[in-house]
């Protein structure tokens, strides 16, 4: 009897004492329904995202669309807003929704600190969960190392690369975007158009004259396999490499230049909304859960990506661990965030083939 | 009452004008106006004081230019060969006695159940640079461009088969109604077949004809995906960058400005055509109508060269879905080198789309969200269009007729934007309801985006109305409700039916207005397809939108049959 006694004190403890004090993976939702919007949920992600939460009494709806949809969403809803959560995205779309009071900070979950140094934003609207390297790549089964460009600029600077490679023909995905800034804020220049130098505005002209414009509808690797199509290299992000090299038999060489390359940061941010009080305690029960070591390592495990936490990298793929230790360059996000549209408004008037 | 000299003393105090004026009155401001302005202010005076910097911008800029320039030049040449391949289509099939022509109508109409990129990569499955067509030529001419179908010509090309849509349905239903008698009066007096042709038929289908017309320089006018796909650096047109300023924060100045230009063209075609069209009578006089007789072509060089023609253009019709179909049972690869090969065959694509239930929902929704809207759009058009049909100079009726016309002048992304903004604080003209996040502002942007279309089409309807069908009724006693219930109405109705079906369609892919305004539980087609190919998406995505393609290709072609080809059949009950 005594033993049964302390059995059930023992459990009753553990239950009062989870509920207190759960951390990460063992926060558990009570059903309050969230609305949560992300760019980061094709191939099936929303979906294992809903059932997987649904396991620990989370009830979500998710709302996925491009990055930019998803900004412009939220921007056209910020008098009445429908969403909790937000995840994905990057840092320059993030840094815009905060210089909008779209979003509110939020003290760090207990695995913030799990997260690679310099990923979560400093003022706390934002805490990361997965990283995807922007790459300048080329299919080393046709390019050898010695042959490829080291960095962007080669290819505009060494002839050799002249229309070897793709030049974008549409400026609103954040894959582009990132590689436009990841060039452009070698050159600020207060003084410069934009912010930006002469030389900046050159090698930018120069970035867009010489590439073969991208054909709408095609990707990148079925240009390179394709014996007809000059094109052997061209942006990419990290967690496709793998897939793609699965499906068109390519080698992915990449890039490694010394400024390091642009990391589009997805993260976890909580809408300036007016919520009550158990509602915000689950959104902010959610986002503990969510980016812990344990479901960020399940999610990287199922969809190939790179945990910006570093105990559930140690599930990543190596060769997504490999790409993703390129040092990463040094953006002021701020900036880019603040020009990043009146950039590409120039450079889509001006300098697009 | 319709007799007399009714339009100078229209009747505007009747309970029924009343009700009308009020309804339409709100939904032409509050859904039009006060959320367009409301943009049109957020974009133009952002930073407190309107400025002439973005028109700068635009001048300055010899891409925007040159692309502005060759939508313009793309409008009036393609509005001359569709109406001319237009035409031609209605006569194989409607008027000469060509073998086989219940089959070449129907690869005619493959047309309506398709579109935007899927129909241009279609075609560039055969012309392409590794398409069936170039590895033949090349075949034979080792050295040749591969890359011949690139530029202009090859996006009038592709444009002028894609855009017969409404001439096979509007036009080959004014065909229906030419009235055989006076073909034969004509032939009695010993008139040739071409001096028919060109002076007895074709003057019937002139309103028709105006108002396809409009709609196919509009179409040039906003080309999108066939200067994406085929008009190489050398060729590209205004709508892709108009489109991505509208999604960009700090461009939609720039969107709104170069679509108002495309827009305020537009309408100043349309207000020509309109007058031309009220000056002239174009009906036929006939008051008891016999159904046309298929005409045999009596020079036997002109028949073979006829029928040559309508298999040819069967083939560049066919040959595009054909390849579609194919093509959504292979991957992303084959489908991005254009390679058929029928090893890479599976069933893989179908598999993954149906075993998993979640991905039927959207096909729900949108046949939802589009059958409600095509049925709403077309109730209140019928009704728009028969008051302005009672008061044709009156104001009213007027500002009623190039109201519902406003959203040609924006393109579709600013008016979801215009939408998003207005309805997401309370207004006092919405009933002081926040409409974002409810099922509700989406249809009421599906219901918008459609309305200048069926505006003008159900109009030229209205106005090929033979008046003595309502004078009869009016002698006999019938009133007004009676009258347009069960008289005019059931007349029009084959064409009402129509313009419903292409709506639906149309708004089946849907994505500028959903992405702004899908509930967050309910996407749309439209956002479930525009996933597959986004950045950072899955490399097998383009497949995946192959297979969509051709299910909608299934729901678009029986809703046409249940809607349009019994309808069409019952067109000549009169």
């Amino acid at each position: 009897m005594k033993r049964i006694f302390a059995l059930i004190l023992s459990v009753l403890f553990i239950l009062g004492g989870c509920s207190a004090l759960a951390e990460g993976a063992d926060t558990k939702g009570t059903g309050i329904e969230l609305t949560v919007y992300t760019n980061s949920g094709s191939s099936g992600r929303d979906e294992w995202l809903k059932e997987r939460a649904a396991q620990d009494g989370f009830t979500l709806a998710v709302l996925e669309d491009g990055a930019g949809a998803i900004q412009q969403r939220l921007i056209g809803e910020a008098a009445n807003p429908i969403a909790d959560v937000v995840f994905g995205l990057n840092a320059i779309i993030w840094n815009d929704l905060i210089s909008r009071d779209i979003l509110v900070a939020y003290d760090a979950p207990s695995w913030a600190s799990e997260v690679s140094e310099g990923l979560n934003d400093p003022n706390g609207y934002y805490y990361a969960i997965v990283k995807q390297a922007i790459l300048l790549a080329y299919d080393a089964n046709q390019v050898s190392e010695e042959e490829a460009p080291k960095d962007w600029p080669d290819l505009w600077e060494n002839e050799a690369f002249h229309g070897k490679y793709e030049s974008q023909i549409k400026l609103t995905g954040g894959t582009t975007r990132n590689v436009i800034d990841g060039i452009l804020t070698r050159y600020v220049d207060p003084d410069g158009d934009l912010g930006i130098s002469d030389e900046g505005w050159d090698a930018m002209e120069a970035f867009f004259a010489n590439g073969t414009p991208v054909e709408d509808g095609v990707d990148l690797y079925a240009q390179m396999v394709n014996p007809d199509s000059p094109v052997l290299m061209g942006q990419m992000w990290s967690s496709g490499v793998l897939q793609y090299d699965e499906q068109y038999g390519t080698s992915t060489g990449v890039a490694v230049p010394e400024v390091g390359i642009p990391y589009a940061v997805e993260g976890v941010g909580v809408v300036n909304k007016q919520n009550d009080e158990a509602k915000q305690q689950e959104v902010l029960n959610f986002i503990e859960w969510f980016g812990s070591a344990q479901i960020q390592g399940e999610w990287c495990e199922q969809f190939g990506t790179m945990p910006a936490n570093e105990k559930a990298a140690e599930k990543a793929d190596p060769r997504q661990v490999e790409l993703c230790s390129i040092p990463a360059q040094d953006i002021d996000w701020a900036l880019v965030a603040a020009n990043i549209d009146d950039w590409c408004e120039k450079i889509t008037l001006q300098y697009m083939q | 009452m319709v007799n007399a000299a009714p339009r100078r003393k229209p009747k505007w105090l009747t309970p029924w004008n009343v009700v009308m004026f009020i309804v339409f009155a709100w939904i032409l401001l509050a859904w039009l106006i006060f959320p367009i302005a409301n943009l049109l202010k957020t974009v133009f005076l952002s930073d407190g004081s309107f400025s002439l910097e973005p028109f700068q911008k635009l001048l300055k800029s010899k891409r925007a230019m040159k692309a502005l320039g060759n939508s313009f030049i793309l409008a009036p040449t393609l509005s001359v060969s569709v109406g001319i391949v237009g035409i031609s289509l209605v006569l194989i099939t409607e008027y000469f006695d060509i073998k086989g022509s219940a089959i070449l109508r129907l690869g005619y109409m493959t047309t309506l159940i398709y579109g935007g990129v899927t129909l241009v990569s279609g075609y560039k499955f055969i012309y392409g640079s590794s398409g069936i067509l170039t590895t033949a030529l090349r075949g034979v001419f080792p050295d040749m461009n591969i890359k011949w179908f690139e530029g202009y010509w090859a996006v009038l090309f592709v444009m002028t088969f894609s855009c017969t849509s409404n001439h096979m349905i509007f036009l080959r239903n004014a065909m229906r109604s030419v009235d055989f008698q006076t073909v034969e009066a004509a032939r009695n007096m010993g008139a040739s077949q071409a001096y028919i042709l060109f002076r007895v038929v074709l003057p019937v289908l002139l309103p028709s004809l105006f108002a396809v017309t409009i709609l196919t320089f509009i179409t040039g006018l906003c080309a999108m995906s066939a200067p994406l796909l085929v008009g190489g650096t050398g060729f590209q047109t205004i709508n892709p960058m108009i489109k991505q300023f509208a999604e960009t924060n700090n461009s939609k100045d720039l969107a709104a400005i170069l679509s108002l230009v495309l827009g305020l063209a537009s309408m100043l075609l349309l207000f020509i055509m309109t007058q031309v069209e009220k000056r002239g009578h174009y009906m036929s006089v006939s008051k008891v109508k016999t159904r046309i007789v298929k005409q045999k072509i009596h020079n036997p060089v002109v028949n073979v060269l006829v029928h040559l023609y309508a298999y040819i253009l069967f083939v560049i019709y066919l040959l595009p879905v054909v390849l579609i179909v194919l093509f959504s049972f292979t991957d992303s690869k084959h489908i991005a080198l254009r390679q058929l090969d029928f090893s890479a065959f599976s069933l893989d694509n179908y598999v993954a789309l149906l075993k998993n239930s979640a991905n039927y929902r959207p096909f729900l929704v949108s046949i939802v969200y589009s059958g409600l809207a095509a049925l709403i759009v077309g109730l209140l058009v019928v009704v728009a269009c028969r008051f302005i049909q009672k008061n044709r100079h009156s104001v009213g009726g007027n500002i009623l007729e190039y109201g519902l016309m406003i959203p040609w002048l924006l393109p579709t992304t600013l008016i979801a934007l215009s939408l998003m903004l207005a309805f997401n604080v309370q207004r006092w003209y919405m009933f002081n309801q926040v409409l974002t996040g409810t099922l509700l502002i989406l249809l009421i942007g599906y219901i918008i985006i459609k309305m200048p279309f069926t505006m003008r089409m159900t109009k030229a309807a209205f106005f090929s109305l033979d008046d003595a069908l309502e004078d009869a009724s009016r002698n006999l006693g019938g009133g007004e409700l009676y009258t347009f219930r069960r008289v005019i109405f059931p007349v029009l109705l084959p064409t009402i039916m129509a313009i419903a079906a292409l709506n639906f369609n149309g708004l089946l892919t849907d994505y500028d207005m959903s992405a702004f305004l899908y509930h967050p539980l309910n996407p749309t087609l439209g956002v479930t397809i525009k996933k597959l190919t986004d950045d950072m998406g899955d490399p097998n995505g383009m497949a995946m939108t192959f297979v969509y393609a051709v299910l909608m290709m299934i729901i678009s072609a029986v809703v046409l049959y249940l809607v349009y080809g019994r309808g069409g059949r019952d067109n000549m009950k009169e």
